[in-house]
């Protein structure tokens, strides 16, 4: 399956799916089962390879069911859509003709996502920490002027 | 606590489960990407633990109605496909549509990930014990899990991914007695 048209139906269904859910507050299960229901009647009629775009536009949507508290931005959406397409693509094999699938791809790239920004939230924490105690054990910072043992040899 | 372990397995377990055999069939740059994809899906298991210690979340609606709508949503989803010749996505979008209409929050969300183990092939829920038998683990999962899953999109389809697993084990091992 080729990534650009998979990439471009994820990030069509999967903002859509968030704006109804995040933005409108249509709620999450209708928001999804609306654009769902559109991609799998529209995909197909649109595009000879749309029937099998259709699974992404649903594993799309289901990432626009996050939460805001997961989620929290359309940055992040976004991220969550690109990982999601790559992962179709690549998972082209695996659990063929398992139901949740779709969604099982959607919760590690909402996850994965997730995390990301847990991570960087706390590598900013730590690395302003380590800022802060290093400036907090230097003279200049707490205003005392320490000489220095070169000037102190000088006296 | 055990709620959270065990619902965190599952998790894992179905995830990782795909990842590895999407590694097992593929190459180039798809390896490297599912290679981090896998990294980071562990270091957010990790990390959603460890909120989880801090934040357990409650269990909400009762067990019974709960299995009622994951049955309801595999029968009506398997219906559609088997006896009107839905297309798999149809089903489940019309499934999900009525459930959101029609039913409060947790049942709507149970039926939608009913419906969504509905859409498994034909070769892997092949008849309506498997089928009934998927949406009672659909039920019984959803009781399980929702609070660990709370708030994260696909939370509904891994729930599906592993009834229906679940299910295909069980009756594997059934017919092999």
């Amino acid at each position: 399956m080729d990534f650009i048209p998979t990439l471009l139906v994820s990030l069509g269904a999967g903002l859509l799916t968030w704006l109804l859910n995040c933005r409108l507050q249509r709620g999450a299960v209708l928001s999804s089962a609306v654009v769902t229901l559109t991609a799998g009647l529209v995909l197909p009629a649109l595009f000879p390879q749309g029937a099998s775009l259709a699974p992404m536009a649903a594993c799309a949507s289901y990432i626009g069911m996050s939460s805001p508290s997961r989620l929290k931005s359309l940055g992040h959406v976004m991220v969550a859509l690109v990982l999601a397409a790559a992962l179709f693509t690549a998972s082209a094999g695996a659990f063929s003709g398992v139901g949740g699938k779709g969604g099982t791809i959607a919760a590690i790239c909402v996850m994965a996502t997730w995390a990301g920004h847990w991570g960087r939230f706390l590598l900013s924490r730590h690395r302003g920490r380590f800022f802060l105690s290093r400036a907090s054990s230097c003279p200049a910072w707490t205003g005392q002027k320490e000489p220095s043992p070169m000037s102190r040899r000088f006296e | 606590m055990s709620r959270t372990v065990i619902s965190l397995i599952i998790l894992a377990a179905v995830g990782l489960g795909l990842l590895a055999g999407s590694l097992a069939g593929t190459g180039g740059w798809k390896l490297y990407v599912l290679a981090a994809i896998g990294l980071i899906f562990l270091c957010a298991l990790v990390f959603h633990f460890l909120d989880l210690r801090k934040n357990p979340g409650r269990a909400e609606g009762k067990l019974l109605p709960i299995l009622a709508a994951g049955v309801a949503g595999i029968a009506a989803t398997w219906a559609s496909r088997t006896i009107l010749g839905l297309d798999a996505c149809v089903a489940s979008g019309l499934v999900g549509l009525l459930a959101a209409l029609f039913l409060p929050g947790n049942l709507a969300a149970t039926a939608y990930a009913a419906s969504f183990a509905g859409m498994s092939s034909p070769t892997i829920l092949a008849d309506l014990p498997m089928v009934f038998c998927t949406g009672v683990l659909v039920g019984v999962i959803f009781y399980l899990v929702q609070p660990v899953y709370e708030g994260f999109g696909g939370k509904l389809g891994t729930i599906a991914a592993a009834a229906v697993l679940a299910t295909a084990f069980i009756f594997r091992i059934l017919g092999g007695m």
